[in-house]
């Protein structure tokens, strides 16, 4: 199978994005061809992502205008990529909306690994200032309003895959596990 | 003897209560020393609370490589988590690779993924979690083989080869569907 792999990265490193790198290396591993899209980020050099490819875009570590450069240049580099998969794995994140949009336009199934599933009261309870408020709102806004579009979710664990049904997702979902090691 | 923590600095992994679970131990036990490996918005905030609370043997030692933290980890003693939510909790796995127990807030997921192999604390309640890592620090003979089981059960159910066939199955039967 020929997976195209999508994560978002930042400055600070992420178990998630560290899971998800080396899901896609064990995809690979398991003898699909792999290739992942992500930016530069704290998992540059932390994770060997071999034997997967991986291509780095380049945007500034910032918040906020990080991630939007990021989805901007998304759009140049998805159409490029995209025709060569036959099916898309995106990381949860701010990514989703932009990966289902064009997988869908290109006709390939688009599928979510989903990590913890937070509500929105969690997420407004833990932001520490009234700025990081509405960044809570947007990102939870853009993680999971998108699952509604996509083809398929893959949950870390059971405890994923029941808040995502708890929280109304309805479509297809299996639990994988994460890679430890 | 060292204590260590992996993970981002942030709300939801209350670096606080690390901080008063190492003061607690410390008290008891003497001098421990607790790492915190990982980097997060509240890095600032927490290395002055722990100045304020005159914690010298807390050390926050940020973003470390792989093959960094992974030393680390085999140098330590014990792993703890603080964490309130989780989906997964990849460390402990990594914890229960480098043979150490493992001290957690109960959460249910940890159940799920890890069976029964960490000691759980009732959630927010310091004083039983300092217990637990004091507990977990005398290294009694039932906890050595619980750790070693955690390990076998880690290398069975989360290498690359099992993650790689469980995920490679569900994308198949995901393309498959109309």
């Amino acid at each position: 199978m020929r997976i195209l792999g999508v994560t978002e990265d930042s400055r600070f490193l992420a178990g998630g994005r560290i899971a998800f790198i080396k899901l896609m290396k064990a995809l690979a591993y398991a003898g699909n061809s792999v290739t992942i899209l992500s930016s530069i980020g704290a998992t540059l050099g932390v994770v060997d992502p071999q034997p997967a490819r991986i291509i780095r875009i380049n945007v500034t570590q910032a918040r906020i205008v990080g991630p939007l450069l990021y989805m901007f240049k998304l759009f140049f580099h998805l159409p490029r990529q995209i025709p060569q998969a036959e099916i898309i794995l995106v990381n949860s994140g701010y990514t989703v909306y932009i990966v289902a949009l064009l997988g869908r336009l290109f006709r390939r199934k688009v599928v979510v690994l989903q990590h913890d599933v937070l509500g929105l009261e969690y997420l407004q309870s833990i932001a520490s200032t009234t700025s990081r408020k509405y960044t809570s709102v947007l990102r939870w806004i853009t993680i999971y309003t998108p699952l509604r579009i996509v083809d398929g979710v893959l949950c870390i664990s059971d405890s994923t895959m029941r808040r995502l049904r708890g929280m109304g997702y309805s479509g297809p979902a299996y639990v994988v596990g994460n890679v430890v090691g | 003897m060292r204590v260590i923590s992996v993970s981002r600095l942030e709300p939801s992994k209350r670096p606080y209560d690390f901080l008063a679970v190492a003061q607690r131990v410390c008290a008891k036990r003497g001098p421990v020393e607790f790492v915190w490996v990982g980097d997060g918005t509240m890095r600032m905030k927490v290395v002055e609370e722990a100045k304020k609370m005159g914690l010298d043997m807390v050390r926050f030692v940020g973003r470390l490589s792989e093959d960094k933290k992974n030393l680390l980890l085999h140098q330590s003693d014990v792993y703890v988590s603080t964490s309130e939510s989780e989906g997964f909790a990849l460390t402990l796995g990594e914890a229960f690779l480098a043979e150490l127990p493992v001290v957690v807030y109960d959460l249910p997921v940890y159940n799920e993924i890890y069976n029964d192999f960490p000691l759980k604390v009732k959630m927010f309640d310091v004083n039983e979690f300092s217990e637990k890592v004091s507990l977990a620090l005398d290294k009694p003979d039932w906890l050595r083989t619980r750790v070693i089981q955690a390990k076998r059960f880690v290398e069975q159910n989360y290498s690359y080869q099992s993650v790689g066939r469980r995920a490679t199955q569900a994308l198949n039967e995901i393309l498959k569907l109309s």
